[in-house]
C-alpha cells in the first residue's frame, strides 16, 4: 500500500531543471533508497516533499492526502520527518533539548502556560523529556543527553538527528545522506539503527552514495541522473541494470 | 498643485542629495560584500571628512589639496577602524550583530571626538568653483550640484575600473564570493578587509566634502547621513555598486518630492518609508540577488 | 581567608547553576536595598535600571534567544509611554487601565508591522525594524496635537491603587522592581518551555525548526509581540514616574541603547539584561559625574567618547556579553551540572557572541 508518492515531479531554479517529471511511489513498511550521481536531484526531491522548495511542476500525495505547497512544519505535523544532509542541529542547545524540539507537535502549550508554569505545562515537559530519552536510547545517545550538541564527535550528530525526527513519530522517516562522513563501524551501525527501525514499522525513504549501505538494507531503489529518473527496482536489478552502471561510470562502490 | 518650476527644483535637489546618499551607500555595499558588516559608522565618515576639509581651508592651504589631505585623512581612519576593532573582534569570533554594535561604538567615539574638537557649530566650505546660480526652467541649480553628480559617476566608474580590471580589485570580489576560496587562492582576506575599508572612508569622506558647500556640516549631520545611505544600499540590494547608486538617487527623489510636496516635517521619514515599501515588496532589494540558504 | 574565598566561589557557583535560587536571593535583595541606600539619587537610578531591564529582557528574548533583530524598539517604548500619555493626561483614564489599553494598540501595531518583516532575513530585517522605529519617533515629533510635539506632554498622574498614590521614587521603586521581577520571572519560564525550546530551535536553523513541526512564521511573530508588549509596559511605568514624557527618549539613540544593553549583558540569558542595563546605567552616572573632575568644564563631549571606546572594548573583549564572560570563567573552577541550562555552558557555537568556526561551505551562517 503506498503512503508517498510523487507524481511527474519538476523543480527548475532559472534555467536549470533540478528534478525532472520523477514518478515514484513509496509502500508502507518499506525502506525506499534514491541513489544517483551528484547533482541528480536526490536533495532537491527530499526538500520538495518536505515543503522545504516549492515545486515547479506535479504533486506529491502523503496517505492519500495532497501535500504539495503546505508548508514545511504542517508537513511534519502529518508524519514525515527528516534529517538533513548537511546536519542542522540546533547547536545552541543540548543534545535532549534537540529531540525536545522534535516533540513539539505533540505539544498544547503556549506562552501563557509557559510563562506562568502551569501544571499543564510542567506535565507536558516530563512528558516530552521521557519521550525524547527514549529516542536517545533507541540510537545509543542516552548517556551524553545533557551536553550541547555541538560537542557531540560527527558520527553521533548525526544519530542525534535521527533521533530528533523520530521524535516526530513520524509515518515516513526522510534520511538524507545519513553515512555520508562516517567510518565502516559507524555506517554498519546506521544501517543496523535502520533496519531496527523498519522492524518497528517505520517507512523509511533514503538519499545515498554509499552503495554497500544502500543495497544491504533498501527493499526498493530508484536511480535519478541529471534529474530524471532512469530506473527503479530492486537492489539486484538495480546492479545489474546497464543505465545505472553507465550513469555512475568511473564511480566507486563505497 | 505644484507647478513646473517647484517640480524642477525638487528634481535638482533630489539629485543631489541622491548623489550624496549613492556615495555613503557605495560605501556601505563594499564593506559589507567583502565582510559582512554593517558599517553604521559610515555616515561619520563623511562628516570627518567634511569637518577637516573646513579645517584645513582655515590654514590657507589651496583647495585642491585641502580636498586631498581630507579624503586621505579619512581613508587612514577607516584603516584605523578596521585594524584596532574590526580585525581583533573578527578573529576571536565576534558574530555580525557584534561587530555592527562595534561599528555604533567606533561612530560615538568619531562622533564624540568631533563635538570636541569642532563643537556644535555649522560650518561651511567655499564651493570648488565660484559660478554664478543657474536658472533651470525657473528653478535654481548651484553648480556644487554637477560636481556633486560628477563625483559620484567618477566614482562609481574609477570603482568599476578597479573591481573589474586590477588585480587588486580582483582579489576584493573574490573575497566577496568565496572567502576560502580566495585565501586558497593566496588572497588575504584580512588585506581586503582592510582595504574596502579605506576605500569607504574616501568615498564617504568625498560625500561629506562635496556636500558642505551645499549644505552646512556640523558634528552630528553623519547619523542621518548614514541611515539614508544605508536605506538606499538595502534598495539596491546591498550586493551592487550601480544598485547603491540607484538606490542613493531614488531615495533623494522620493525624500524631496515628498518633502516639498506632502509634508516637510516627515521629510526625514519618507527615506524610512521608502525603505519598509522595498523590503515589503522585494526582500532582497531592487537590484539584490535572491538568495537562499541550501540545506 | 582561603577558606571564605572558597566558601564564597562555592556559593557563588551554587547560585549561578541554580537558577531559582539566584531569583529569590535577588528579589530578597532588590526589597531590602531601599533600606540601605538613603539618597534619592540611588533610588531614581534603581528605577531607571528596573524600567529598561524590563525592556531589555523582551528584547534579549527577540534577539537572544529567538535570533531576530530590532533596531527600532524604542519605538514601543514610546507608544507605551505615549499610549498611557495621551490616554490619561488628555482623556483622563485610569492609568492602570489605560496601561492595558496601551499595551494591547502596542501589540496591535507590532503585529501590523511585524507580519510582513519578520519574513526578512538578518539585516534586511535590522533596517526595516530601525526605519519602523524611525518613522515611529518622527510621528512622536510632528504629531503635536496629540503628542505635544517636540516640547512634549506633560501632566502625566502618578499611578495609584486607591488612596495610595506611587509618587515619591522610593514608593514607586517597590511597584516597578515588583514588574521587572515579574517580568524576569515570566521570560524565564518561557524560555525554558516548548515555546522557548521552538523559539531558540529558529534562532538556530529555522529550516530544521519547521521541518520537525514548528510554526516559525507565528512563533515568530508572537515573540515580537510579546517583546513589544514588554517595552509597551515599560513606557506606561516611565511615563507615571516622569509626569513628562518628549520624543528624545524615544528615538533611534534609544534603541541602539537597549541593543548595547542587551548585547553587553549577554543576550541569550535571563540575567543579562540585568547585568547589561545596570553596567550601562552606572556608567553614564560614572561618566557624568567623574568626566568633570578631570576635564574641567564640559564633561559632555568625552562621556561618549569614553563610552564608545568602552563599548568596543567590551564587544572585542567580551562578545557573548558581560554575564556570559562571568559565567565561563565561574564554570571553569566548578564542575558541571547536569541540569544546567545550555545557555550558561561552554560551547563553540553559541547563539550570541560567536560564530561556527565552519570550513565547510562558503556560505554565510
Amino acid at each position: 500500500m503506498s503512503i508517498l508518492a510523487g507524481e511527474k515531479l519538476t523543480k527548475n531554479f532559472g534555467g536549470l531543471t533540478a528534478v525532472s517529471d520523477v514518478d515514484f511511489q513509496v509502500l508502507q513498511g518499506e525502506i525506499f533508497a534514491v541513489i544517483g550521481p551528484n547533482g541528480a536531484g536526490k536533495t532537491t526531491l527530499f526538500n520538495m516533499i518536505t515543503g522545504v522548495l516549492p515545486l515547479s511542476g506535479g504533486s506529491i500525495s502523503f496517505q492519500g492526502d495532497k501535500i504539495d505547497g503546505m508548508p514545511s512544519h504542517l508537513i511534519a505535523v502529518r508524519g514525515i520527518a527528516r534529517t538533513f544532509q548537511n546536519l542542522q542541529l540546533f547547536d545552541n542547545l543540548t543534545v535532549l533539548e534537540n529531540v525536545m524540539v522534535g516533540c513539539h507537535c505533540h505539544g498544547k502549550t503556549g506562552f501563557i502556560h509557559a510563562g506562568l508554569r502551569l501544571p499543564q505545562k510542567i506535565a507536558e515537559e516530563k512528558r516530552f523529556r521521557e519521550a525524547a530519552m527514549e529516542k536517545l536510547r533507541l540510537v545509543g545517545l542516552a548517556e551524553r543527553a545533557h551536553e550541547l550538541s555541538a560537542n557531540l564527535p560527527y558520527g553521533q550528530q548525526r544519530l542525534l538527528e535521527i533521533a530528533r525526527a523520530l521524535a516526530v513519530e513520524p509515518k515516513v522517516l526522510l534520511l538524507d545522506e545519513p553515512v555520508a562522513g562516517l567510518n565502516s563501524v559507524e555506517s554498519e551501525g546506521l544501517a543496523e539503527l535502520v533496519c531496527r527501525l523498519k522492524d518497528m514499522g517505520m517507512t523509511i525513504l533514503l538519499v545515498e552514495h554509499d552503495m554497500a549501505t544502500v543495497m544491504s538494507v533498501a527493499d526498493r531503489i530508484v536511480v535519478l541522473d541529471f534529474g530524471k529518473k532512469i530506473a527503479e527496482g530492486t537492489p539486484e536489478e538495480i546492479q545489474t541494470n546497464p543505465m545505472v552502471i553507465k550513469a555512475y561510470l568511473g564511480e566507486e562502490d563505497a | 498643485m505644484p507647478e513646473l518650476r517647484d517640480i524642477v527644483q525638487f528634481f535638482i535637489s533630489g539629485m543631489t542629495m541622491g548623489g550624496i546618499y549613492a556615495l555613503i551607500a557605495l560605501g556601505f555595499v563594499i564593506i559589507y560584500n567583502v565582510t559582512g558588516v554593517l558599517n553604521l559608522a559610515q555616515g561619520e565618515f563623511a562628516m570627518v571628512g567634511a569637518l577637516l576639509a573646513v579645517s584645513f581651508y582655515k590654514t590657507g592651504l589651496p583647495y585642491p589639496l585641502v580636498i586631498i589631505l581630507s579624503v586621505l585623512a579619512v581613508v587612514l581612519l577607516g584603516v584605523i577602524m578596521e585594524r584596532l576593532t574590526i580585525n581583533p573582534a573578527r578573529s576571536r569570533g565576534a558574530s555580525v550583530i557584534t561587530l555592527i554594535i562595534i561599528t555604533i561604538g567606533v561612530g560615538m567615539i568619531v562622533r564624540g571626538i568631533s563635538l570636541i574638537v569642532w563643537g556644535t557649530n555649522p560650518y561651511s566650505l567655499p564651493p570648488f568653483i565660484k559660478a554664478d546660480t543657474l536658472h533651470i526652467l525657473g528653478a535654481y541649480m548651484r553648480p556644487q550640484s554637477f560636481w556633486v553628480i560628477g563625483l559620484m559617476l567618477l566614482c562609481v566608474t574609477l570603482l568599476y575600473l578597479f573591481l573589474e580590471k586590477t588585480m587588486v580589485g580582483i582579489a576584493l570580489k573574490a573575497c566577496v564570493v568565496n572567502r576560502l576560496a580566495a585565501m586558497l587562492m593566496g588572497i588575504k582576506p584580512e588585506r581586503m578587509s582592510l582595504l574596502s575599508f579605506a576605500l569607504s572612508g574616501g568615498l564617504g569622506a568625498i560625500a561629506g566634502i562635496v556636500m558642505t558647500p551645499l549644505i552646512l556640516a556640523s558634528y552630528d549631520m553623519g547619523l542621518m547621513l548614514g541611515l539614508k545611505g544605508f536605506v538606499a544600499a538595502v534598495a539596491g540590494g546591498l550586493t551592487s555598486a550601480p544598485g547603491a547608486v540607484l538606490g542613493g538617487l531614488l531615495v533623494g527623489l522620493l525624500e524631496s518630492f515628498g518633502a516639498g510636496i506632502i509634508s516637510s516635517g516627515y521629510k526625514d521619514a519618507f527615506a524610512f518609508i521608502i525603505l519598509l515599501i522595498v523590503l515589503y515588496l522585494r526582500p532582497s532589494g531592487l537590484f539584490g540577488l535572491k538568495g537562499f540558504k541550501r540545506v | 581567608m582561603e577558606t571564605v574565598g572558597l566558601f564564597l566561589k562555592r556559593f557563588l557557583g551554587l547560585v549561578a547553576r541554580n537558577q531559582s535560587l539566584a531569583f529569590i536571593i535577588f528579589a530578597i535583595f532588590i526589597f531590602i536595598l531601599p533600606q540601605l541606600i538613603a539618597s534619592n539619587y540611588y533610588m531614581g537610578i534603581m528605577v531607571n535600571i528596573a524600567i529598561y531591564t524590563i525592556i531589555v529582557v523582551g528584547l534579549c528574548l527577540l534577539m537572544g534567544f529567538a535570533g531576530q533583530v530590532s533596531l527600532g524598539h524604542a519605538a514601543f517604548y514610546g507608544l507605551g509611554a505615549y499610549g498611557s500619555g495621551i490616554l490619561t493626561a488628555t482623556y483622563g483614564f485610569s492609568p492602570w487601565i489605560a496601561m492595558i489599553i496601551a499595551a494591547m494598540i502596542t501589540a496591535l501595531v507590532a503585529f501590523i508591522i511585524g507580519k510582513p518583516i519578520l519574513k526578512l532575513k538578518e539585516h534586511y530585517l535590522a533596517l526595516a525594524t530601525l526605519g519602523f522605529g524611525i518613522i515611529i519617533y518622527i510621528i512622536f515629533q510632528e504629531a503635536f496635537r496629540h503628542t505635544g510635539g517636540p516640547t512634549g506632554l506633560s501632566g502625566i498622574p502618578n499611578l495609584a491603587i486607591g488612596d495610595f498614590s506611587f509618587r515619591r521614587d522610593r514608593q514607586f521603586y517597590y511597584l516597578v522592581w515588583t514588574f521587572t521581577l515579574l517580568a524576569i520571572w515570566l521570560a524565564y519560564n518561557i524560555v525554558d518551555s516548548r515555546i522557548g525550546r521552538a523559539l531558540r530551535s529558529i534562532h538556530s536553523s529555522e529550516v530544521a525548526a519547521a521541518s520537525m513541526g514548528v510554526d516559525t512564521t507565528k512563533l515568530k511573530l508572537q515573540i515580537f509581540v510579546v517583546s513589544a508588549v514588554y517595552a509597551s509596559v515599560a513606557g506606561s511605568l516611565f511615563a507615571h514616574w516622569a509626569n513628562y514624557i518628549n520624543p528624545g527618549s524615544f528615538g533611534f539613540l534609544a534603541s541602539i541603547m537597549f541593543v548595547v544593553m542587551a548585547a553587553v549583558g549577554g543576550m541569550a540569558s535571563i540575567w543579562g539584561p540585568v547585568f547589561g542595563v545596570t553596567i550601562i546605567l552606572v556608567l553614564v552616572e560614572a561618566l557624568r559625574d567623574i568626566m568633570p573632575r578631570f576635564m574641567g568644564h564640559a564633561g559632555g563631549e568625552y562621556e561618549i567618547v569614553v563610552f564608545g571606546v568602552i563599548l568596543v572594548l567590551v564587544m572585542i573583549f567580551m562578545p557573548g556579553g558581560v554575564t556570559r564572560t562571568v559565567m565561563d570563567n565561574l564554570f571553569r573552577v566548578l564542575p558541571k551540572d547536569k541540569n544546567q541550562m545550555s545557555g550558561k555552558a561552554n560551547s563553540k557555537n553559541s547563539p550570541d557572541g560567536t560564530v561556527k568556526q565552519a570550513a565547510n561551505t562558503g556560505e554565510g551562517s
